[in-house]
């Protein structure tokens, strides 16, 4: 239950949709749009090591 | 004082979920999901203590082993299953979380059928 990673998540989440306004203004729709797949990406490359972890702690404890 | 710590990060989380919900869904799924996984894996590394006090009170007992291995591998599945279909229902995705649950269900009465038959044969012997 680390909140760190709740604060990453959020600023990366934060950051994107930033810099999407911020590349959508200026007329790079494209830019915009591989910031935002990268972002995400990110974010899913944090998550899904947790739910591994999770998914490890589930299987050891309940002796699947 | 956990459950201070707990309820603390539950409204942490919903406030940077609601923050980001406006502009990115897609990232603020994410964050539900983390936070989920953050609370689920305090509540089992917590809960191994209880399983393990469990353990030994079925072998002062005497009672088959097996049994209870079953019954551990049933809750250890449908948490899983519980945490894949609220997921699901977040994302908005209710019909794979319905096929989600079902296959859960068939898992457990096909990881139990040792059970029933044992339920069946005592009392055959019984009659």
């Amino acid at each position: 239950m680390n909140i760190d990673l709740l604060f990453k998540i959020a600023g990366i989440g934060i950051l994107v949709s930033v810099l999407n306004q911020v590349l959508t203004k200026s007329g790079r729709e494209e830019q915009a749009m591989l910031t935002t797949l990268t972002g995400l990406i990110i974010v899913l490359m944090i998550v899904i090591n947790e739910i591994g972890t999770l998914f490890s702690t589930v299987r050891t404890v309940f002796k699947l | 004082m956990d459950v201070i710590r707990l309820v603390g990060f539950s409204i942490f989380a919903i406030f940077l979920i609601l923050t980001l919900k406006e502009q990115r869904k897609d990232i603020a799924l994410i964050l539900s999901i983390a936070a989920g996984v953050g609370l689920l894996l305090f509540s089992i590394t917590k809960m191994s203590a209880i399983i393990e006090m469990l353990d030994d009170l079925i072998l002062k007992s005497g009672i088959n082993k097996e049994f209870f291995t079953i019954i551990l591998k049933v809750t250890g599945i449908s948490y899983i299953i519980e945490f894949g279909k609220n997921i699901c229902i977040d994302a908005g995705e209710s019909g794979v979380a319905t096929k989600l649950e079902m296959a859960g269900k068939v898992i457990i009465i096909s990881l139990s059928l040792p059970l029933i038959s044992a339920l069946v044969n005592s009392l055959s012997s019984i009659i």
